[in-house]
């Protein structure tokens, strides 16, 4: 037993000494070679972080509002489907595992000098702005035991006014880094301008203002965003990869497979103007072989100059509609009734099935349902313009060279050449003529995705303040912010139109045509006044209220950026007159309140309860109806 | 056996030599065992004499005996039997093989080999001729079914595709679950290094098809944690031990040299090609389109579905439409509509009729295999030496698929005069794998580039292989959507490829040294080193995916090492007359190293040059990670009169990537083996001649993989910064860092009985075992809102059982039949088992797979079996019942809650937990696999039929080729789902097939996803003929067989469409723990041919 005793020391000595000298029996290698430790972030690298996320959930945020307002298209048919549990899961991900904790590493480092104060105000007045953005959302969110996990490994929600609360607190935190700020130039929004950042916060503040309720406040906020160079935005590049810089709209529609993203039908038909006008309109047009240029088709008052700006029109006609065709002489025809025929003879199951299909019998009283014997605009645009109405949910047809694409406000990318009103005479038939004018979308084309992502744009600002006035019932104050937020608006959209090099300027708004639609939708908020707010048998607006002409031209203004779009809906009702969906309200269900707890969070998160409808309200909802929902 | 008959054939022979001359009687007759069969070899002696024979290859002898002498016939694995000469001048004897005996020396852990009686824990056993000569050249898929316990899940049948590998279940839920290979006593990567993740693309072959098991000598799975305890942490999964010929040399070679060479070709198909219908084409709605889904008219003109009567009125009255080349919106604005293409096509029509797209796009791959064997002794057998050499030759039956392995290895061992014995092989293999793009699909391109998703749903009015693919002015893809919205298959396998390149040497060296009759020393040491250079790439000018339209080149090199020490000393004593002692004490270290240096290139300039420095953008690729595991062990058995054996085990292994105070465990293991039917002669009967009843109690340990315990910032560079381009980020990880993180604990009991009943006609072998896992590792999802989203800790709790029953039947004892020469034995393997999640503290845990619902996952929720598939599904109502939405199609719905005892509750009960609908068990109910070999004369039949019963999985495969038409035949009937109304009313709301296929099969919840995935396969099917020794006496050759031989030549999942022909055995997701989910990429393959061995 001795000798054995001997060998297996002589084992584990031999062993010891044999093992010993590799590195094999090192212990503690703690390090993740492949990251950085954290005494190592760098300030400005976590600064960039923070921008990028914070534009992340504004889009995250845009998604929902503009969907929600008809500034976009909405996909699903069901709203409590469609505003389930990712619906700010993006907007949420990037404040609490995002920006917070990389302000918390931001903070370590800032020292007695407060060397990081641009930092942290620019940071603090982005994170406010989610936080606010996310009660609209979903009401109660975590705040007081939000990125403790050591004390609250599972946050409970705060109630939501105190989050706004707690959100308008560090506003004023952002204020008073900034003031004493040194602009650095890691700046993705302002260039390092800290008199912008400050605006930017102050209109920040003016927003909280107006949603729950203080508008004489809201109104009298100076030091606000009202100006175009200090608009909030977040610019493009053309860079197609790495990183891609090009806008994310222009990116899913401009590429060799055609365009992706459907526009909204309300949108393109609220912009292309009244049909009646269209047809009503005798013009001085030239015969056989003249030019189709754009002078001599800006022919009604009606129809909005910035929609060659927002939408690319890649086809001339939408079937089982069509566009109008100009025929020897003496005013436009309307292409197929004109020459005898009806929907029928333009319908394509192929690429837009529904112009095979019947009017839903829920919009037939609606202007969205059928007219003049072709399609209604619930399924097709008169002009050539080819979207989706809300809630359609339809699969993807071959149509990626014929729906609407993006056009180059705010996407960067192509600028709408098509003549609206061809010269049939030029072409001989209607397929000679679309062959003839119809141009693609194709990767690189137009601006080439050198666009802007508009978060606060000074005309979103004067709307906001023309709000403040409807509801203190200043209308002249109203009437006159409206103006400054269409010409704002005006002026930003019509910038953008060089942007595309091989935009025809035949066809760029002139300033009359801005001053005439301008005047003519204020006369419409004019003869607005004490309109019938009453509603017809089939609970649709009798006539358009100021507010609805007001809210129509916010909601125009605001595409792009449609973040506050859902906000204005749950505050005011208005715009009365936004499209039905597809689907009828028994099928879609109640238009959100609030939506759903990301399902993330939920399901790591004993301490928030999933909601099992989307009828809680936030704290300012007073629960305003929108007769369309 | 063979080589130790041949040192007793000498003794013998020497015996026969000093034949005395007294004998007056000549003996003569045959000697067979209980089957019938002739034994060759039986020693017969006179008994009091030297005097004896052999008996010959037809097991006949003859002597000359004194009468009233008594003969002893012997053979090694025989009782042996005494007869007395009588007046008869013949004696046939039957001999019955000793069970005792039978119970050989086994291999068990760390190449400790034991009696096979004294183990107190199941091990099995796969020979090496079950290896060679097969259709597979990855060990793992020739091992399946082999043995009860061993779940073998090929991802698809791509050649070079990955193989999951779990032994008794999945104990850990983020862990690792795949068994570990150890080979010629060094472990062996088997890691699968994909390319791309989950969903994106998982290309990449797993390493152990690095080895060619036409090289392989024998395989001991080691299943239980009692039987691998010695292996420490990387044990905990199972072992399965490998003896390479090269590493099996003992001291019993033969002198002379033998060569063995091994030729087989084998055919390689795809079978799980669906049954297209063929009365419908491409659309929606009965209607034509040329859309994905195959919903259009029928090829007939008139009808109902006729396509004259489609609405969309766009197929002409002669069956033709526009070329779809001719009506491309996309080739109507690539050049401005100035292209060769639309230049050809515009105008010119196109047959509306049924195309063999998908059939004649795969094609018939096929597999060539060599192999050499040179193996040889010195003289006296004290130095022996072995060479291998392999090449496998892989054509898939995708075209672009192809798998190439070259393997050599050589190993000596040489026993020294001075009790050192010197032990080493080497093996070299050089493996290469190529395939077309290859990633999940669901039913469209949505989920990630991927070959075999855009074929199997392509409508069969298309005909893929009669369009041009490549558009002639810039190479791009061409295809028939008007939009060229989908990438052409046929443009993916012509631009595009994934390969890995591997060169790797294993290797290891072993001296022992004999310090007396008692003890020795060994030391072992082992590198397992490969370089595995991954290349994908793509030209440009491809649609749909950034990869596909700029064009991408990645390549990298994965260094992984792997050195091993060993080290350790042997004892054997005996205490007293009745006890034996035998012990091992030892350590050893285990480094493992892994490296990944390489470039990332995207911006293809000049279509066709597929180098870095056509590429504009360049980026490191780069990934460093080291991991040391070391350990010290003792393993004492001690046996008592040769029934009742003991082991007792500990280990206590360290790790590197955990703090000083978490990074320990010590675990011991105890196994008992009893006897009674040596313990008591009374036991042992006719019909029970061996009994052995055993126990095992084991235990191990897992640790973290990574660094988990020290927080990071992440910095990234080539950030979107909009107008000012690539900009570079810091970020805090999402990852909480955990510096309590300790090891998980692992134990099991297990019980067992070996026995053999029945004349010996039935051999048993059944295993219970339970096991729990605890202190789970797991990656726990945070709240968001704490800032964190994910951290890893301890928590859960794992608790499975299982049955394991393996039976040897020789058929024709039991039928019975008695034909000459013919014999039949059938094993059998039986295997079931489950693994509950008995705690964890979170609702649920989504560990594989995605939490996104429409996609699915498989978690771990208290009370469920582990890794249940969750994922959105039909919404009921209050009353359970399915509800149907305005449409007339099912709702969805995302969650559910269940009380404490997992029975689902209304939402928002007291106390109840949320969690993801649960709509599958991806765990089978039982396993069962019938080997078969049926003898007669030199002929062999062998097959091999598997069963899996139950097991769900959620078949994108069948979903897709329903909810697009492909194999629906049945058009003219409306469907009304069975349900009710949001009202409560019954559904009578009626859809069209489309609607009811596409909208709710395919793209509905996804619940109508999930398959019953039973599946009864022949797996596999051989016949061998082996040249009589008579016909071979006159040719070079000393043995030589032909086989043929078939794999997975039929099959039936019975509870699928059949006209899917969908094969369950597909792992879509690749190697992992995500289980039951198949994505439209595991078409199965089938292989058959012939095979020669010649020995010389």
């Amino acid at each position: 037993m001795k000798r054995i005793f001997k060998y297996l020391m002589m084992t584990v000595i031999a062993a010891g000494t044999m093992f010993y000298s590799c590195e094999t029996m090192e212990l503690e290698d703690l390090t993740d070679p492949n990251a950085l430790s954290p005494d190592l972030a760098d300030a400005d690298l976590l600064l960039n972080t923070i921008q990028v996320n914070y534009l992340g959930a504004m889009q995250d945020m845009q998604f929902n509002g503009a969907a929600l307002g008809r500034i976009s298209h909405m996909g699903g048919r069901v709203y409590y489907e469609n505003f389930g549990g990712g619906t700010v899961s993006g907007a949420w991900g990037a404040l609490y595992s995002g920006i917070l904790p990389d302000i918390d590493a931001i903070e370590l480092q800032n020292g007695e000098e407060n060397l990081l104060a641009f930092h942290l105000g620019i940071s603090k007045a982005m994170a406010a702005h989610i936080m606010m953005g996310l009660v609209d959302s979903v009401g109660d969110i975590p705040f007081e035991q939000a990125n403790n996990p050591s004390e609250y490994p599972n946050p409970a929600t705060s109630d939501d006014e105190a989050v706004y609360a707690g959100a308008l607190a560090m506003l004023d935190e952002a204020s008073s880094y900034l003031s004493v700020a040194v602009a650095v130039t890691d700046d993705l929004y302002y260039g390092g301008d800290t008199g912008n950042w400050i605006k930017f916060v102050n209109t920040l503040k003016m927003r909280a203002m107006l949603t729950t309720g203080d508008y004489a406040g809201a109104l009298a906020m100076t030091g606000v965003i009202d100006t175009a160079d200090a608009d909030m935005q977040f610019s493009y590049g053309t860079q197609e990869l790495q990183p891609d810089t090009r806008h994310p709209w222009y990116a899913s529609d401009y590429t060799t497979s055609g365009a992706n993203i459907y526009q909204s039908s309300w949108l393109m038909d609220i912009m292309t103007g009244d049909m009646d006008e269209w047809m009503g309109t005798a013009m001085a047009y030239p015969g056989a072989g003249m030019e189709e240029d754009g002078a001599a088709q800006r022919a009604i008052s009606s129809d909005d100059p910035r929609r060659r700006y927002y939408f690319y029109r890649q086809n001339m006609t939408t079937p089982g509609n069509s566009s109008m065709l100009f025929f020897n002489g003496d005013g436009p025809y309307n292409w197929p009734i004109s020459f005898g025929g009806d929907s029928t003879s333009t319908e394509n199951g192929e690429t837009l099935s529904c112009s095979l299909i019947a009017n839903p019998p829920h919009l037939d009283f609606t202007i969205d349902g059928d007219a003049n014997g072709l399609k209604g605009r619930w399924c097709a645009n008169f002009l050539g313009y080819w979207g989706r109405h809300h809630g359609n949910d339809e699969g993807t047809p071959p149509d990626n060279f014929t729906r609407t694409a993006v056009g180059v406000y705010p996407s960067g990318g192509s600028f709408d050449n098509m003549p609206d009103i061809v010269n049939y005479d030029n072409h001989g038939n209607l397929t000679a003529s679309n062959e003839a004018i119809r141009g693609g979308v194709w990767q690189g084309n137009g601006g080439g995705g050198a666009g802007i992502w508009p978060i606060y744009l000074s005309s979103y600002v004067h709307f906001m303040k023309a709000e403040a006035a409807m509801w203190l019932g200043d209308t002249g104050t109203a009437r006159a912010m409206m103006e400054i937020g269409m010409q704002h608006s005006f002026a930003k959209v019509l910038a953008m139109g060089s942007v595309d090099p091989e935009a025809d300027s035949n066809y760029f708004a002139t300033s009359t045509d801005v001053n005439d639609f301008i005047a003519m939708k204020l006369a419409e908020f004019d003869a607005a006044a004490g309109a019938d707010t009453s509603l017809d048998s089939f609970g649709w607006p009798v006539a358009k209220t100021q507010l609805d002409v007001l809210a129509e031209q916010y909601f125009v203004a605001m595409y792009g950026g449609g973040y506050d779009a859902w906000n204005f809906i749950r505050r005011t009702g208005a715009p009365r007159h936004l499209s039905r969906g597809l689907m009828d309200n028994a099928e879609s269900g109640p238009f959100p309140r609030t939506g759903l707890y990301p399902s993330g969070e939920i399901s790591a998160n004993p301490s928030i309860l999933q909601r099992q409808d989307n009828n809680t309200t936030v704290f300012w909802d007073q629960g305003a109806v929108n007769p369309a929902n | 056996m063979k080589t130790k008959f041949s040192g007793i054939l000498t003794l013998i022979l020497a015996f026969v030599v000093q034949i005395t001359f007294a004998q007056d009687k000549a003996v003569s007759g045959t000697i067979s065992d209980d089957s019938g069969m002739p034994i060759a070899g039986v020693n017969i002696i006179v008994q009091g004499t030297s005097s004896g024979t052999q008996s010959d290859f037809d097991g006949n002898y003859s002597i000359m005996v004194d009468e009233g002498a008594s003969l002893t016939f012997s053979y090694v694995g025989y009782t042996s039997v005494s007869q007395t000469v009588g007046g008869s001048d013949t004696i046939n004897v039957t001999l019955s093989e000793d069970v005792a005996q039978l119970e050989a020396v086994v291999v068990t852990a760390q190449g400790i080999s034991r009696q096979k009686k004294a183990l107190g824990y199941a091990v099995s056993e796969v020979a090496g001729e079950e290896m060679e000569q097969r259709t597979e050249g990855d060990v793992a898929r020739v091992l399946s079914g082999k043995a009860s316990g061993v779940n073998i899940t090929s991802q698809s049948g791509t050649s070079g595709s990955a193989t999951n590998v779990v032994i008794r279940g999945y104990t850990s839920i983020n862990g690792n679950n795949q068994a570990l290979f150890v080979v010629d006593g060094v472990p062996f990567s088997t890691e699968t290094n994909a390319q791309g993740g989950y969903l994106g693309g998982n290309l990449g072959s797993s390493r152990f098809l690095d080895l060619d098991p036409n090289n392989i000598e024998s395989v001991n799975v080691l299943k239980g944690l009692a039987a691998a305890t010695l292996y420490g942490t990387a044990g905990k999964n199972g072992v399965i031990v490998i003896t390479t010929k090269s590493g099996s040399l003992q001291n019993k070679g033969p002198k002379k040299t033998e060569i063995t060479v091994n030729q087989s070709y084998f055919v390689n198909e795809m079978a799980s090609m669906p049954d297209y219908q063929n009365t419908y084409g491409g659309g929606f709605d009965q209607s034509f389109g040329w859309f994905f889904s195959n919903w259009g008219p029928a090829f007939a003109a008139n009808g109902v579905d006729g396509y004259l009567n489609d609405p969309a009125g766009i197929i002409d009255a002669e069956g033709t439409v526009e070329h779809p080349y001719g009506s491309s919106s996309f080739l109507n604005a690539f050049n401005g509509g100035n292209n060769v293409l639309n230049q050809q096509y515009t105008g010119v029509r196109y047959d509306w009729r049924p195309y063999e797209s998908v059939e004649n796009f795969f094609k018939s791959g096929s597999v060539s295999n060599t192999s050499i064997n040179i193996r040889g002794a010195s003289d006296d057998g004290t130095i022996s030496y072995n060479v291998n050499y392999g090449n496998l030759d892989e054509e898939g039956f995708t075209p672009g698929n192809g798998l190439k392995r070259n393997n050599l290895s050589i190993g000596g061992r040489a026993k020294l005069s001075n009790k050192f014995t010197v032990q080493g092989s080497m093996n070299y293999s050089n493996t290469q794998f190529v395939s077309p793009p290859v990633a999940a699909s669901r039913g469209n391109g949505t989920l990630g580039w991927s070959t075999f998703g855009n074929v199997f749903f392509t409508p069969r009015n298309v005909d893929l292989m009669g369009l041009e693919y490549t558009i002639p002015e810039n190479g791009g893809s061409i295809y028939y959507r008007n939009g060229n919205d989908i990438i052409n298959p046929r443009w993916s396998v012509a631009n595009s490829q994934g390969g890995q390149n591997v060169n790797r040497v294993n290797s290891t060296v072993s001296l022992s040294y004999e310090i007396n009759d008692n003890l020795s020393l060994t030391y072992r040491y082992g590198l397992d080193w490969y370089n595995e250079r991954n290349k994908d790439y793509s030209n440009k000018n491809g649609v749909n995916f950034n990869d596909a339209i700029f064009g991408y080149l990645r390549t990298w090199d994965n260094n992984v090492a792997i050195h091993n020490h060993f080290m350790s000393l042997n004892g054997s004593y005996d205490l007293t007359d009745d006890i034996g002692l035998t012990f091992n004490v030892g350590a050893t270290s285990n480094r493992r190293t892994y490296d990944r240096e390489g470039t990332s290139s995207t911006g293809q300039i000049v279509y066709g040059v597929i180098q870095h420095f056509n590429y504009e953008n360049q980026t490191p690729l780069s990934y460093h990670g080291a991991k040391n595991e070391l350990g010290v062990f003792g393993s004492a058995d001690l046996d008592y009169k040769d029934y009742l054996f003991v082991t007792l085990q500990a280990r206590n292994d360290w790790v590197s990537n955990l703090p000083t105070e978490n990074n320990s465990m010590l675990y011991p293991s105890a196994s008992v083996s009893f006897l009674p039917t040596s313990f008591d002669e009374n036991f042992k009967s006719e019909n029970l001649s061996y009994l052995k009843v055993r126990a095992s109690l084991g235990s191990s340990a897992g640790f973290p993989g990574g660094y988990p315990t020290v927080n990071s910032v992440g910095q990234s560079t080539n950030v979107n910064g909009g107008l000012n381009g690539g900009i570079i980020t810091n970020s805090v990880s999402n990852f909480q860092a955990n510096p309590d993180l300790k090891p998980e604990l692992l134990s099991e009991l297990e019980f067992g009985i070996d026995a053999r009943v029945w004349k010996n006609r039935i051999g048993i072998n059944a295993s219970y075992f339970e096991r729990t896992s605890k202190d789970l590792i797991v990656f726990k999802p945070l709240p968001t809102s704490t800032g964190f989203t994910s951290t890893q800790d301890n928590i859960g709790k794992i608790e499975g059982d299982g049955i394991e029953v393996d039976l040897d039947l020789e058929m024709f004892e039991i039928l019975p039949v008695n034909v000459d020469g013919l014999s039949w034995n059938a094993r059998v393997n039986f295997t079931k088992s489950k693994s509950i999640v008995a705690e964890q503290a979170d609702d649920q845990i989504v560990f594989a797979g995605n939490t996104a619902t429409w996609v699915g996952g498989n978690a771990a929720i208290q009370g469920e079996p582990l890794g249940v598939i969750v994922g959105s599904r039909i919404e009921r109502d209050d009353n359970g019942n399915f509800v149907v939405n305005a449409s007339g199609s099912y709702g969805t719905e995302t969650t559910m809650a269940i009380d404490a005892n997992g029975n689902e509750v209304p939402i928002g009960t007291e106390g109840s937990r949320q969690i993801t609908p649960i709509i599958g068990n991806p765990e089978p109910d039982y396993v069962m696999n019938f080997i078969n070999t049926l003898k007669y004369k030199n002929f062999t039949l062998g097959w091999q039929l598997s069963h899996t019963a139950g097991g769900d999985i959620v078949a994108k495969t069948v979903a897709t080729l329903l909810g697009r038409g492909g194999i629906v035949e049945d058009r003219k009937n409306t469907f009304v789902l069975p349900g009710v109304r949001q009202d409560g009313t019954p559904n009578t709301l009626q859809i069209n097939n489309s609607t009811y296929y596409f909208s709710n099969v395919l793209f509905g919840p996804l619940e109508l996803n999930v398959y019953d995935g039973s599946v009864v396969r022949l797996q596999e099917l051989s016949l061998s003929y082996a040249f009589p020794q008579k016909f071979l006496d006159k040719t070079p050759f000393g043995a030589l067989s032909l086989t043929a031989t078939g794999f997975n030549l039929w099959y039936d999942a019975y509870n699928t469409p059949d006209a899917a022909n969908f094969d369950p055995n597909v792992a879509g997701v690749g190697v992992g723990n995500a289980r039951g989910w198949d994505f439209l990429n595991g078409p199965s393959s089938k292989r058959y041919g012939i095979s020669i061995k010649a020995s010389f």
